[in-house]
């Protein structure tokens, strides 16, 4: 299930941040690239190791994560999981570290901790990624 | 009216050789994921269409392929790990001499430099696209725009030339430049 890729060279370093941070201005910068791990190993393995999409099933029914409820609230500690929209195949996904409301009264949107590919780990609003806006809210917390 | 190339293979691996290209490639999670990346980026497309344009083409991407093969030694990754794996997707659909025992190499190899490209060559495989037959390269000279036939299409006269590119089924097959 593990993998484990050597680590980045340091020369890209900079081209990731030039890109990403024009890109995304505001999302900020936790850590540099690495493959020493991935978005996976990230949320379900603790930064250890390459988790690779395909086992993210097997993990989620393994550690008895579901979808959120649209009646649930998503909490900190909840993972987003961002799927490819042809494959439906798992692409990437983000730790929740809270519930962040862009303006006073308006609707909840997740801060996630996520790392990026080969790239570096930020946090960022949910929507505010690359891999998209289209996400679900996954728990392992008991229904109810 | 005869075959014609826009891109010159300095340009086009200078593209896939590319900061921008390493890190559009970079945000894969896990090899199917690059490899899907790949095959959607324009720069792919562009390799894919200087290699459909002639075999010596493919011949000239196999080489370099080989050679970096060859040459990428050690642990660390580079841009050239990317070129590399998108010159193997697209090999791995041309019927060019010698690519079936590169991808042998690749999928079979356990050096760590290798790694990704012999994940991805294991996707090919797995994948088994099939080799796309080409039977002539047509391009309009003004706009530069190509139309790639498949063997089952007929040949146009030179009069149905430019009604090729009006055609919806020849833009689908998403090789127009």
């Amino acid at each position: 299930m593990m993998d484990v890729l050597p680590e980045e060279p340091a020369h890209v370093k900079e081209k990731y941040h030039r890109r990403y941070c024009r890109e995304f201005p505001e999302n900020t910068l936790r850590r540099g690239p690495t493959c020493a791990y991935n978005c996976f190993a990230l949320a379900f393995a603790c930064r250890r190791g390459w988790v690779a999409a395909e086992s993210v099933d097997t993990i989620l029914e393994d550690d008895g994560y579901r979808p959120l409820a649209p009646e649930e609230e998503a909490l900190p500690g909840d993972v987003v999981i961002y799927r490819d929209g042809d494959t439906d195949e798992f692409e990437h996904v983000g730790v929740i570290l809270e519930m962040r409301r862009l303006s006073p009264g308006s609707k909840p949107f997740p801060y996630v901790v996520s790392k990026w590919g080969y790239g570096p780990e930020y946090l960022h609003m949910a929507a505010r990624s690359p891999y998209g806006t289209d996400f679900t809210v996954y728990t392992e917390r008991p229904r109810g | 009216m005869g075959q014609k190339t826009i891109w010159s293979w300095p340009n086009i691996k200078g593209l896939l050789e590319s900061g921008d290209f390493y890190c559009d490639m970079s945000l894969a999670s896990s090899p199917r994921s690059l490899y899907r990346r790949i095959t959607r980026h324009p720069y792919f497309r562009a390799l894919l269409h200087f290699v459909m344009v002639s075999p010596e083409n493919a011949k000239q991407v196999l080489s370099y392929v080989r050679d970096l093969a060859g040459s990428i030694t050690g642990s660390a990754r580079s841009e050239k790990d990317i070129a590399l794996c998108s010159c193997v997707v697209v090999l791995s659909q041309t019927a060019i001499p010698g690519v079936d025992d590169l991808l042998r190499y690749l999928r079979t190899t356990s050096a760590l430099a290798l790694r990704l490209p012999s994940a991805i060559a294991s996707i090919c495989a797995d994948t088994s696209a099939k080799t796309v037959q080409v039977r002539v390269v047509l391009s309009s000279e003004p706009q530069q725009e190509y139309a790639v036939l498949k063997e089952d299409q007929p040949r146009p006269q030179r009069n149905d030339f430019y009604s090729i590119f009006r055609d919806p089924g020849i833009r689908d097959l998403g090789l127009a430049a």
